[in-house]
């Protein structure tokens, strides 16, 4: 790999392992490695327990018990602080879940606005600005100021998206994020992120079930007993 | 305990005794378990078997029972004279201090020029002084009783308000939120608490000591019960309880900012 192809990849992973020891040892990811490159829409899919969130709970930073490397965006994370990691997560990791997880007693604009809070860079109201330009373009700002726990399934998972999105991060990482919706609300959330790659360049990576999801995704990776079984 | 002061004469006249030269002022359960009152006339008799009749000039209640049972004033000369001795005999020599908690200052500096045993009163009433202190002891032991019981409330409190919030608490960490950061938001919620609990309960203390002052009282010369107020004692009850609601709400804080992101998240 050249130099110029190195700064492509948006995330890289090299023969990752990583052990579950309740109720007794069991080898879950048994050296996986693959990389993404930026502006990709990457779906990986697999059958319960064939270690697919497991896999991308390691590359969200937030599960460090594991052996390999991981480097998102030029940075090697393996054995980084816990401090650091904190930081790097912040500023380039947007994560979505299944369950939308937004803080219940908080609007919708200022959920959205947290990450960008935390990171501390712009000035609040300009992160107001940007929060509420957001949920504009998800077509929420008629819901921008009600609390989260009033909002629908749907509107949950749009702002929780549009949380995500706040600090512009390098990767979005979703794990089954239309797994909780009905189909009509799964295709929205569909549309949103394959608009967010296509138009904004934005570098996906969702775990999900779904295999339609997965169909409308750039490239598919599947996971089988701890490994990649197409690569 | 000093116990000769003119203000404590309930009847008759102190000065009296330095006039009608052979009267004697008696403590008002003495002259009750005499049978005597003002005016009405006693006999001392002494070790030496000297026998004289001296008038009442009046009742004095120092309010301690031991006191006001077995004591008696007269006039220095006549009683010089009752015992047959000279002008400048005395048994004792009281002195009053302004500042009571001075007696050993003062001890150390007269001891040196005076030849007979000087002994202050914390000496002489050992009881009464060790009865204090261990009512002190109680005092303070109550109060950390009440801290230590209010420190478990918040301590609760905390504990609670985390188990509730802990998928939050793991979305915050996912979205980048450190330890720390997590530590300092619910330290900031105890603190609030310890704020807001000092504030209010300086306000109602004093509010309670000011109704407690007017309770009525009338023993020992006192018309309601007392209350001493130390501006010390306000703020270290502040201090002690700020400290206490954080230490309290320190380590659930703590262990909040330990919780695992991943297996809340993933159940």
């Amino acid at each position: 790999m050249n130099e110029s192809q190195h700064t492509q990849k948006a995330l890289e992973v090299t023969n990752l392992v990583k052990y579950f020891y309740d109720p007794s040892p069991f080898q879950v990811l048994r050296g996986v490695s693959f990389d993404v490159r930026k502006g990709e829409f990457l779906s990986i899919v697999g059958k319960s327990g064939s270690g697919k969130s497991t896999l991308l709970y390691v590359l969200s930073t937030m599960d460090t018990d594991y052996e390999g490397g991981l480097t998102i965006n030029g940075e090697r994370l393996t054995g980084q602080s816990q401090n650091r990691l904190s930081a790097f997560r912040n500023e380039h990791i947007g994560f979505v879940f299944q369950f939308h997880y937004l803080l219940p007693e908080f609007s919708a604009l200022e959920n959205v606005m947290i990450p960008a809070k935390r990171l501390g860079r712009i000035p609040v109201e300009e992160i107001e600005h940007n929060a509420y330009e957001s949920l504009r373009l998800l077509d929420l700002e008629d819901q921008a100021l009600k609390p989260a726990n009033k909002l629908s399934g749907g509107q949950q998972q749009r702002v929780a998206i549009a949380r995500a999105l706040i600090n512009r991060p390098s990767v979005i990482m979703g794990d089954e994020p239309t797994g909780n919706l009905d189909s009509k609300n799964s295709l929205a959330v569909q549309d949103i992120f394959r608009n967010l790659a296509r138009e904004f360049g934005q570098t996906i990576i969702c775990v999900t079930h779904d295999n339609d999801f997965a169909r409308n995704t750039d490239r598919t990776i599947e996971m089988q007993d701890g490994l990649i079984a197409n690569s | 305990m000093c116990s000769s002061d003119p203000s404590k004469v309930i009847e008759g006249q102190w000065s009296e005794l330095n006039y009608q030269k052979p009267s004697v002022i008696l403590g008002s359960i003495l002259a009750k378990n005499l049978g005597v009152k003002v005016n009405d006339n006693v006999n001392i008799l002494t070790p030496d078997g000297v026998s004289k009749n001296y008038t009442v000039a009046g009742l004095i209640e120092t309010s301690v029972k031991d006191v006001d049972k077995s004591r008696a004033y007269m006039n220095i000369g006549t009683t010089r004279q009752l015992l047959g001795k000279n002008s400048d005999y005395s048994s004792d020599i009281l002195v009053n201090l302004t500042d009571r908690d001075q007696t050993n200052f003062v001890k150390a500096d007269l001891q040196p020029s005076i030849q007979y045993n000087i002994e202050t009163w914390q000496e002489a009433n050992q009881q009464l002084l060790a009865a204090s202190q261990m009512r002190s002891i109680i005092a303070l032991a109550v109060s950390l009783t009440i801290l230590l019981v209010a420190g478990f409330g918040i301590y609760n409190i905390m504990n609670m308000t985390i188990n509730e919030k802990i998928r939050e608490i793991a979305i915050l960490k996912a979205m980048g939120f450190s330890g720390s950061d997590i530590l300092y938001i619910f330290l900031t919620q105890a603190s609030i608490i310890g704020v807001l609990g000092a504030i209010s309960g300086l306000i109602l203390g004093v509010v309670f000591s000011m109704l407690i002052n007017l309770v009525p009282f009338k023993i020992a010369g006192l018309s309601t019960l007392p209350i001493l107020y130390k501006t010390e004692d306000f703020v270290l009850a502040v201090v002690f309880g700020m400290l206490t609601t954080l230490l309290a709400g320190y380590l659930p804080a703590r262990k909040a900012s330990k919780i695992d992101p991943v297996v809340i998240i993933r159940g």
